[in-house]
Protein backbone atom coordinates (compact mmCIF):
# COMPACT_ATOMS: atom_id res chain seq x y z
CA UNK A 1 0.00 0.00 0.00
CA UNK A 2 1.25 3.09 -1.04
CA UNK A 3 0.95 6.02 2.02
CA UNK A 4 0.27 10.11 1.60
CA UNK A 5 1.48 12.31 3.87
CA UNK A 6 -1.41 14.42 4.17
CA UNK A 7 0.07 17.95 5.56
CA UNK A 8 -2.70 20.87 6.67
CA UNK A 9 -2.70 24.13 8.97
CA UNK A 10 -4.46 27.29 9.82
CA UNK A 11 -4.98 29.69 12.60
CA UNK A 12 -7.18 28.87 15.75
CA UNK A 13 -6.46 29.57 19.45
CA UNK A 14 -4.36 32.29 18.62
CA UNK A 15 -1.58 30.29 17.18
CA UNK A 16 -1.10 27.49 14.19
CA UNK A 17 -2.33 24.41 13.90
CA UNK A 18 -0.30 21.61 11.61
CA UNK A 19 -2.05 18.56 11.23
CA UNK A 20 0.23 15.97 9.02
CA UNK A 21 -1.33 12.23 8.91
CA UNK A 22 -0.43 9.12 7.03
CA UNK A 23 -2.96 7.92 5.00
CA UNK A 24 -3.40 5.16 1.96
CA UNK A 25 -2.03 7.32 -1.46
CA UNK A 26 -4.91 8.00 -3.66
CA UNK A 27 -7.56 8.09 -0.45
CA UNK A 28 -10.15 10.67 -0.75
CA UNK A 29 -10.26 11.13 2.72
CA UNK A 30 -7.20 13.51 3.07
CA UNK A 31 -9.22 16.48 2.82
CA UNK A 32 -12.28 15.44 5.14
CA UNK A 33 -10.06 14.05 7.78
CA UNK A 34 -8.11 17.47 7.67
CA UNK A 35 -11.47 19.35 8.09
CA UNK A 36 -12.82 16.82 10.92
CA UNK A 37 -9.88 17.82 12.66
CA UNK A 38 -10.34 21.59 12.05
CA UNK A 39 -13.59 21.93 13.16
CA UNK A 40 -13.25 19.86 16.83
CA UNK A 41 -10.25 22.32 17.23
CA UNK A 42 -12.68 25.86 16.29
CA UNK A 43 -15.52 23.89 18.61
CA UNK A 44 -13.26 23.54 21.78
CA UNK A 45 -11.46 26.96 21.62
CA UNK A 46 -15.44 27.94 21.63
CA UNK A 47 -15.75 25.76 24.39
CA UNK A 48 -12.55 27.01 26.16
CA UNK A 49 -11.86 30.64 25.53
CA UNK A 50 -11.91 32.95 28.47
CA UNK A 51 -12.17 35.48 25.47
CA UNK A 52 -15.66 34.52 24.18
CA UNK A 53 -17.92 35.66 26.68
CA UNK A 54 -20.30 32.80 25.83
CA UNK A 55 -17.63 29.96 26.34
CA UNK A 56 -18.49 27.08 28.70
CA UNK A 57 -15.31 28.29 30.74
CA UNK A 58 -16.83 32.08 31.48
CA UNK A 59 -19.74 30.95 31.69
CA UNK A 60 -18.27 28.71 34.82
CA UNK A 61 -16.09 31.35 35.49
CA UNK A 62 -19.19 33.38 36.27
CA UNK A 63 -21.02 31.04 37.87
CA UNK A 64 -19.62 31.65 41.28
CA UNK A 65 -20.30 28.64 43.17
CA UNK A 66 -22.88 27.07 41.80
CA UNK A 67 -23.38 24.03 39.53
CA UNK A 68 -22.91 24.19 36.04
CA UNK A 69 -23.19 21.78 33.38
CA UNK A 70 -20.34 21.26 30.29
CA UNK A 71 -19.90 18.94 27.63
CA UNK A 72 -18.25 16.09 28.09
CA UNK A 73 -14.88 17.47 26.29
CA UNK A 74 -15.05 20.41 29.06
CA UNK A 75 -15.29 17.84 31.90
CA UNK A 76 -12.48 15.92 30.68
CA UNK A 77 -10.54 18.93 30.60
CA UNK A 78 -11.65 20.00 34.16
CA UNK A 79 -10.25 16.67 35.01
CA UNK A 80 -6.87 17.09 33.53
CA UNK A 81 -6.85 20.06 35.41
CA UNK A 82 -7.15 18.36 38.20
CA UNK A 83 -4.96 15.27 37.99
CA UNK A 84 -2.45 17.84 36.92
CA UNK A 85 -2.88 19.77 40.18
CA UNK A 86 -2.19 16.79 41.95
CA UNK A 87 0.94 14.88 39.90
CA UNK A 88 2.71 18.17 40.51
CA UNK A 89 2.06 18.90 44.01
CA UNK A 90 0.63 22.37 42.98
CA UNK A 91 3.11 23.58 40.71
CA UNK A 92 0.65 23.51 37.84
CA UNK A 93 -2.11 25.75 38.83
CA UNK A 94 -5.31 26.59 36.53
CA UNK A 95 -6.84 28.88 39.00
CA UNK A 96 -4.56 31.85 38.73
CA UNK A 97 -6.98 33.63 36.07
CA UNK A 98 -7.33 36.23 38.42
CA UNK A 99 -4.37 37.32 39.35
CA UNK A 100 -3.64 37.36 35.41
CA UNK A 101 -6.32 39.53 34.60
CA UNK A 102 -4.68 41.83 37.83
CA UNK A 103 -1.88 42.59 35.11
CA UNK A 104 -4.12 43.35 32.56
CA UNK A 105 -4.03 40.21 30.49
CA UNK A 106 -7.64 40.83 29.36
CA UNK A 107 -7.02 40.14 25.69
CA UNK A 108 -5.58 37.42 23.64
CA UNK A 109 -1.74 38.17 23.50
CA UNK A 110 0.07 40.05 20.92
CA UNK A 111 3.74 41.08 20.57
CA UNK A 112 2.90 44.83 21.17
CA UNK A 113 0.81 44.46 23.88
CA UNK A 114 0.57 47.36 27.02
CA UNK A 115 -1.74 46.63 30.09
CA UNK A 116 -2.71 48.39 33.06
CA UNK A 117 -2.65 46.80 36.43
CA UNK A 118 -5.37 46.43 38.18
CA UNK A 119 -6.53 47.96 41.36
CA UNK A 120 -6.43 45.08 43.68
CA UNK A 121 -3.89 42.63 43.75
CA UNK A 122 -6.02 39.09 43.16
CA UNK A 123 -4.10 36.31 44.96
CA UNK A 124 -4.05 32.51 44.17
CA UNK A 125 -6.98 30.25 44.66
CA UNK A 126 -5.20 26.72 45.34
CA UNK A 127 -5.36 24.83 42.53
CA UNK A 128 -9.22 23.56 42.37
CA UNK A 129 -9.71 23.20 46.11
CA UNK A 130 -12.93 22.89 46.84
CA UNK A 131 -13.67 22.44 43.01
CA UNK A 132 -16.86 19.59 42.25
CA UNK A 133 -16.92 17.48 39.02
CA UNK A 134 -19.72 15.39 39.03
CA UNK A 135 -19.28 12.93 35.84
CA UNK A 136 -23.06 11.79 36.16
CA UNK A 137 -24.74 15.39 35.57
CA UNK A 138 -21.76 16.64 34.01
CA UNK A 139 -21.81 19.60 35.67
CA UNK A 140 -18.88 21.27 37.15
CA UNK A 141 -18.69 23.32 40.43
CA UNK A 142 -15.97 25.88 41.70
CA UNK A 143 -15.77 28.25 44.77
CA UNK A 144 -16.96 31.44 44.19
CA UNK A 145 -14.40 34.07 43.41
CA UNK A 146 -12.47 30.84 41.56
CA UNK A 147 -11.90 31.21 38.27
CA UNK A 148 -9.84 28.98 35.53
CA UNK A 149 -8.06 29.47 32.76
CA UNK A 150 -7.58 26.40 30.17
CA UNK A 151 -4.44 28.11 28.77
CA UNK A 152 -1.60 25.60 27.44
CA UNK A 153 -3.12 22.75 28.92
CA UNK A 154 -6.25 23.24 26.69
CA UNK A 155 -4.24 23.77 23.65
CA UNK A 156 -2.36 20.20 24.74
CA UNK A 157 -5.85 18.81 25.33
CA UNK A 158 -6.68 20.32 22.03
CA UNK A 159 -3.70 18.76 20.18
CA UNK A 160 -4.38 15.32 21.65
CA UNK A 161 -8.43 14.87 20.84
CA UNK A 162 -7.19 16.19 17.47
CA UNK A 163 -4.70 13.62 16.54
CA UNK A 164 -7.06 11.25 18.18
CA UNK A 165 -9.61 11.77 16.40
CA UNK A 166 -7.38 11.86 12.53
CA UNK A 167 -6.93 8.04 13.99
CA UNK A 168 -10.14 7.12 13.97
CA UNK A 169 -11.12 8.53 10.94
CA UNK A 170 -8.80 6.29 8.90
CA UNK A 171 -4.74 7.89 9.67
CA UNK A 172 -2.41 5.24 11.09
CA UNK A 173 -0.23 7.95 12.02
CA UNK A 174 -1.12 11.93 12.89
CA UNK A 175 0.88 14.39 14.27
CA UNK A 176 -1.01 17.69 15.28
CA UNK A 177 1.08 20.52 16.42
CA UNK A 178 -0.79 23.26 18.39
CA UNK A 179 1.17 26.32 18.93
CA UNK A 180 4.36 24.28 20.14
CA UNK A 181 2.38 21.53 21.87
CA UNK A 182 1.85 18.29 20.43
CA UNK A 183 1.26 14.79 19.71
CA UNK A 184 1.77 11.77 17.42
CA UNK A 185 -0.27 9.24 18.02
CA UNK A 186 -1.21 5.91 15.91
CA UNK A 187 1.68 3.78 14.54
CA UNK A 188 5.19 5.16 14.86
CA UNK A 189 7.04 5.92 11.93
CA UNK A 190 10.31 3.96 11.28
CA UNK A 191 12.40 6.77 12.45
CA UNK A 192 10.16 8.30 15.04
CA UNK A 193 8.56 11.82 14.29
CA UNK A 194 11.47 14.32 14.27
CA UNK A 195 10.43 17.34 16.76
CA UNK A 196 12.80 20.08 16.90
CA UNK A 197 12.75 22.13 20.62
CA UNK A 198 12.80 26.13 19.76
CA UNK A 199 15.56 27.81 21.87
CA UNK A 200 13.79 30.39 24.03
CA UNK A 201 15.38 33.78 22.95
CA UNK A 202 15.82 33.17 19.17
CA UNK A 203 13.89 30.17 17.98
CA UNK A 204 16.56 28.17 16.50
CA UNK A 205 16.15 24.17 17.29
CA UNK A 206 18.42 23.52 20.30
CA UNK A 207 17.54 19.74 20.61
CA UNK A 208 16.10 17.25 18.01
CA UNK A 209 13.57 14.68 19.75
CA UNK A 210 12.62 11.55 17.86
CA UNK A 211 8.96 10.75 19.12
CA UNK A 212 7.50 7.10 18.29
CA UNK A 213 4.36 8.27 20.21
CA UNK A 214 3.69 11.09 23.00
CA UNK A 215 3.06 14.39 23.38
CA UNK A 216 5.79 17.53 23.69
CA UNK A 217 5.25 20.61 25.02
CA UNK A 218 7.01 23.56 25.91
CA UNK A 219 6.62 26.45 28.41
CA UNK A 220 8.62 29.56 29.35
CA UNK A 221 8.68 32.84 30.54
CA UNK A 222 10.20 34.76 27.63
CA UNK A 223 7.61 34.92 24.61
CA UNK A 224 4.61 36.07 26.06
CA UNK A 225 5.99 38.83 27.41
CA UNK A 226 4.50 42.18 27.81
CA UNK A 227 4.57 46.17 29.76
CA UNK A 228 2.54 46.32 32.68
CA UNK A 229 1.57 50.47 34.17
CA UNK A 230 0.92 50.15 37.68
CA UNK A 231 -1.22 53.20 39.14
CA UNK A 232 2.04 55.20 39.80
CA UNK A 233 2.72 55.09 35.88
CA UNK A 234 5.70 52.88 36.14
CA UNK A 235 6.16 50.29 34.00
CA UNK A 236 7.20 46.20 34.52
CA UNK A 237 8.03 43.91 32.34
CA UNK A 238 6.22 41.24 32.89
CA UNK A 239 5.14 37.26 31.54
CA UNK A 240 2.13 35.16 31.77
CA UNK A 241 3.46 32.27 33.72
CA UNK A 242 2.84 33.00 37.36
CA UNK A 243 4.26 31.66 40.57
CA UNK A 244 1.19 29.80 42.29
CA UNK A 245 2.67 30.60 45.63
CA UNK A 246 2.51 34.27 44.95
CA UNK A 247 0.25 34.66 42.05
CA UNK A 248 2.93 36.88 40.03
CA UNK A 249 5.17 36.50 37.26
CA UNK A 250 7.75 33.41 38.13
CA UNK A 251 10.96 35.79 39.33
CA UNK A 252 13.79 35.92 36.46
CA UNK A 253 17.41 35.90 37.81
CA UNK A 254 20.75 34.01 38.02
CA UNK A 255 19.75 30.57 37.48
CA UNK A 256 15.96 30.57 36.91
CA UNK A 257 14.58 28.31 34.38
CA UNK A 258 13.19 30.38 31.47
CA UNK A 259 12.00 27.18 29.34
CA UNK A 260 11.19 24.09 29.90
CA UNK A 261 9.86 21.22 27.54
CA UNK A 262 7.92 18.14 28.80
CA UNK A 263 7.69 14.63 26.86
CA UNK A 264 4.88 12.33 28.15
CA UNK A 265 2.03 10.06 26.71
CA UNK A 266 -0.15 13.25 26.08
CA UNK A 267 0.43 16.70 25.20
CA UNK A 268 -1.63 17.70 28.11
CA UNK A 269 0.23 15.93 29.91
CA UNK A 270 3.57 17.29 28.65
CA UNK A 271 2.07 20.95 28.89
CA UNK A 272 1.81 20.10 32.89
CA UNK A 273 5.14 18.96 33.33
CA UNK A 274 6.85 21.85 31.40
CA UNK A 275 4.75 23.87 33.44
CA UNK A 276 6.11 22.16 36.45
CA UNK A 277 10.08 22.33 35.53
CA UNK A 278 9.46 26.29 35.30
CA UNK A 279 7.57 26.97 38.41
CA UNK A 280 9.81 24.72 40.11
CA UNK A 281 13.09 26.45 38.66
CA UNK A 282 14.03 22.77 37.19
CA UNK A 283 14.74 21.34 40.71
CA UNK A 284 11.99 18.48 39.52
CA UNK A 285 13.87 16.54 36.83
CA UNK A 286 14.75 13.05 38.80
CA UNK A 287 11.46 12.82 39.76
CA UNK A 288 10.13 13.38 36.22
CA UNK A 289 12.54 10.60 35.52
CA UNK A 290 10.76 8.28 38.03
CA UNK A 291 7.55 8.80 36.22
CA UNK A 292 8.78 8.21 32.77
CA UNK A 293 8.97 11.42 31.86
CA UNK A 294 11.46 13.08 29.62
CA UNK A 295 12.18 16.98 30.70
CA UNK A 296 15.18 19.22 29.59
CA UNK A 297 15.16 22.89 31.07
CA UNK A 298 17.04 26.19 29.66
CA UNK A 299 18.61 28.68 32.44
CA UNK A 300 18.72 32.41 32.01
CA UNK A 301 22.31 32.23 31.26
CA UNK A 302 21.70 29.51 28.29
CA UNK A 303 22.83 26.58 30.26
CA UNK A 304 20.43 23.31 28.89
CA UNK A 305 19.97 20.42 31.72
CA UNK A 306 17.83 17.80 30.81
CA UNK A 307 17.34 14.17 33.04
CA UNK A 308 17.96 10.91 31.76
CA UNK A 309 14.67 9.50 29.95
CA UNK A 310 14.95 12.86 27.75
CA UNK A 311 18.62 11.08 26.06
CA UNK A 312 15.61 7.93 25.04
CA UNK A 313 14.78 10.81 22.67
CA UNK A 314 17.34 12.19 21.39
CA UNK A 315 19.87 9.73 20.73
CA UNK A 316 20.85 9.98 17.02
CA UNK A 317 18.89 13.31 16.57
CA UNK A 318 21.49 16.03 18.24
CA UNK A 319 20.79 19.74 16.29
CA UNK B 1 -17.00 11.50 42.60
CA UNK B 2 -17.82 9.12 45.93
CA UNK B 3 -16.20 7.43 48.56
CA UNK B 4 -18.04 4.41 48.16
CA UNK B 5 -15.14 1.85 48.92
CA UNK B 6 -17.31 -0.35 46.02
CA UNK B 7 -15.46 1.82 43.26
CA UNK B 8 -12.14 2.06 44.73
CA UNK B 9 -12.28 -1.90 43.96
CA UNK B 10 -12.71 -1.25 40.73
CA UNK B 11 -9.71 0.30 40.32
CA UNK B 12 -7.14 -1.03 42.43
CA UNK B 13 -5.10 -2.71 39.63
CA UNK B 14 -1.52 -2.47 40.15
CA UNK B 15 -0.93 0.33 37.83
CA UNK B 16 -3.32 2.65 39.75
CA UNK B 17 -1.68 1.22 42.75
CA UNK B 18 1.49 2.13 41.75
CA UNK B 19 0.33 5.95 41.12
CA UNK B 20 -1.46 5.89 43.85
CA UNK B 21 1.78 5.89 45.77
CA UNK B 22 3.46 8.15 43.58
CA UNK B 23 0.62 10.66 43.87
CA UNK B 24 0.16 10.64 47.38
CA UNK B 25 4.56 10.09 48.26
CA UNK B 26 4.81 13.66 46.49
CA UNK B 27 1.92 15.36 47.96
CA UNK B 28 2.05 18.20 50.17
CA UNK B 29 0.52 18.86 53.38
CA UNK B 30 -1.40 21.79 51.90
CA UNK B 31 -2.11 19.16 48.74
CA UNK B 32 -3.73 16.40 50.58
CA UNK B 33 -5.91 19.04 52.65
CA UNK B 34 -6.80 20.06 49.39
CA UNK B 35 -8.06 17.12 48.04
CA UNK B 36 -10.07 16.26 51.25
CA UNK B 37 -11.67 19.67 51.05
CA UNK B 38 -12.61 18.23 47.14
CA UNK B 39 -13.90 15.12 48.58
CA UNK B 40 -15.71 16.71 51.27
CA UNK B 41 -17.47 19.16 49.18
CA UNK B 42 -17.96 16.71 46.55
CA UNK B 43 -19.39 13.98 49.33
CA UNK B 44 -22.11 16.90 50.35
CA UNK B 45 -22.95 17.83 46.60
CA UNK B 46 -23.35 13.97 45.52
CA UNK B 47 -23.95 11.69 48.10
CA UNK B 48 -23.09 8.16 47.45
CA UNK B 49 -25.37 6.14 45.28
CA UNK B 50 -28.05 4.27 47.12
CA UNK B 51 -29.64 2.10 43.95
CA UNK B 52 -28.15 -0.13 42.10
CA UNK B 53 -24.32 -0.46 40.67
CA UNK B 54 -25.57 1.26 37.30
CA UNK B 55 -24.84 4.38 38.89
CA UNK B 56 -22.08 3.03 39.09
CA UNK B 57 -21.93 2.88 35.21
CA UNK B 58 -22.87 6.08 35.24
CA UNK B 59 -20.01 7.75 36.29
CA UNK B 60 -17.62 5.45 34.76
CA UNK B 61 -15.27 7.50 33.22
CA UNK B 62 -14.02 7.04 29.52
CA UNK B 63 -11.30 4.68 28.78
CA UNK B 64 -8.83 7.47 29.14
CA UNK B 65 -10.00 8.30 32.60
CA UNK B 66 -9.91 6.01 34.69
CA UNK B 67 -10.74 6.76 38.56
CA UNK B 68 -8.03 6.84 40.79
CA UNK B 69 -7.53 5.36 44.38
CA UNK B 70 -5.96 6.92 47.11
CA UNK B 71 -5.51 5.86 50.51
CA UNK B 72 -4.72 8.91 52.69
CA UNK B 73 -5.26 7.76 56.42
CA UNK B 74 -5.87 4.77 58.43
CA UNK B 75 -9.09 3.22 57.47
CA UNK B 76 -9.98 6.18 55.20
CA UNK B 77 -10.84 4.81 50.97
CA UNK B 78 -11.09 7.91 48.93
CA UNK B 79 -12.00 7.80 45.35
CA UNK B 80 -10.31 10.64 43.46
CA UNK B 81 -12.28 10.47 40.06
CA UNK B 82 -9.43 12.08 38.19
CA UNK B 83 -7.45 10.81 34.91
CA UNK B 84 -4.76 8.71 36.11
CA UNK B 85 -1.44 9.24 34.87
CA UNK B 86 -0.76 8.16 31.36
CA UNK B 87 1.42 5.64 29.21
CA UNK B 88 4.95 7.69 29.23
CA UNK B 89 5.91 8.45 25.45
CA UNK B 90 7.58 6.25 23.44
CA UNK B 91 11.32 6.94 21.63
CA UNK B 92 11.64 6.13 17.98
CA UNK B 93 12.20 2.53 17.76
CA UNK B 94 10.37 0.89 20.14
CA UNK B 95 7.12 -0.77 20.26
CA UNK B 96 4.47 1.24 19.79
CA UNK B 97 1.96 2.83 22.61
CA UNK B 98 -1.25 1.26 23.05
CA UNK B 99 -3.45 3.11 20.30
CA UNK B 100 -5.35 6.26 21.50
CA UNK B 101 -8.58 5.38 23.04
CA UNK B 102 -11.74 6.33 21.86
CA UNK B 103 -12.64 8.74 24.29
CA UNK B 104 -13.42 12.01 24.21
CA UNK B 105 -16.23 13.94 22.54
CA UNK B 106 -14.53 15.13 19.45
CA UNK B 107 -17.24 14.09 17.53
CA UNK B 108 -20.18 14.67 19.58
CA UNK B 109 -19.13 18.73 20.10
CA UNK B 110 -18.75 18.51 16.63
CA UNK B 111 -20.73 21.45 14.87
CA UNK B 112 -21.35 22.59 11.58
CA UNK B 113 -19.70 25.71 11.12
CA UNK B 114 -17.30 27.25 8.49
CA UNK B 115 -14.10 26.68 8.77
CA UNK B 116 -10.71 29.68 8.52
CA UNK B 117 -8.83 29.35 5.49
CA UNK B 118 -6.43 26.56 5.73
CA UNK B 119 -3.57 25.49 3.87
CA UNK B 120 -2.99 21.76 2.63
CA UNK B 121 -0.13 19.85 0.81
CA UNK B 122 0.39 16.19 -0.14
CA UNK B 123 3.38 14.18 -0.57
CA UNK B 124 3.42 10.57 -2.09
CA UNK B 125 6.58 8.48 -3.13
CA UNK B 126 6.57 5.41 -4.28
CA UNK B 127 7.09 2.48 -3.62
CA UNK B 128 5.14 2.22 -0.46
CA UNK B 129 5.83 4.36 2.48
CA UNK B 130 4.84 7.85 3.01
CA UNK B 131 7.91 10.30 3.34
CA UNK B 132 9.93 11.99 6.45
CA UNK B 133 7.76 14.11 7.91
CA UNK B 134 9.64 17.70 8.26
CA UNK B 135 9.93 18.00 11.72
CA UNK B 136 7.16 19.36 14.15
CA UNK B 137 8.53 22.02 16.56
CA UNK B 138 8.02 22.25 20.06
CA UNK B 139 7.56 25.82 21.24
CA UNK B 140 6.53 28.32 24.13
CA UNK B 141 2.89 28.08 23.48
CA UNK B 142 1.29 30.33 26.60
Amino acid sequence: MIETLHQSSWRAMGATVEAEFVIPAGSPLGDDLADAAQRLVEDLEARWSRFRPDSELCRLNRAGGTPVQVSQATLELIDAMAAGVVATGGAFDPTLLAPLVGLGYIAPWHPEMRTEMGAAEAVPRGGLRGTVIHRASSTVTLPANTSIDAGGIGKGRAADLAAELLLRLGATTAMVNLGGDLRIAGQPLPAGWPVNIAHPMHGKPIATLAIGSGGVATSGTTLRRWTATDGSGTGHAVHHLLDPATGRPIRGGRGAVIQATAVAGTAAWAEVFATQAVVRAGDCLDDLDRQGIGAMVVRDAGDVEHNKTWRAFTEGNRA
Amino acid sequence: MTTDARDVSTVQTPRHALVTKSLTAGLSTSMVLAIVAVMADSAQANPPATTEPAQVADTQPAPSLQGLGARLGPGEIIHLDIPALPEVAQPAGQPAAARPSASGSSTSTRKARSTTARKTAKRTTAPKKAPAPKPATSKQSG
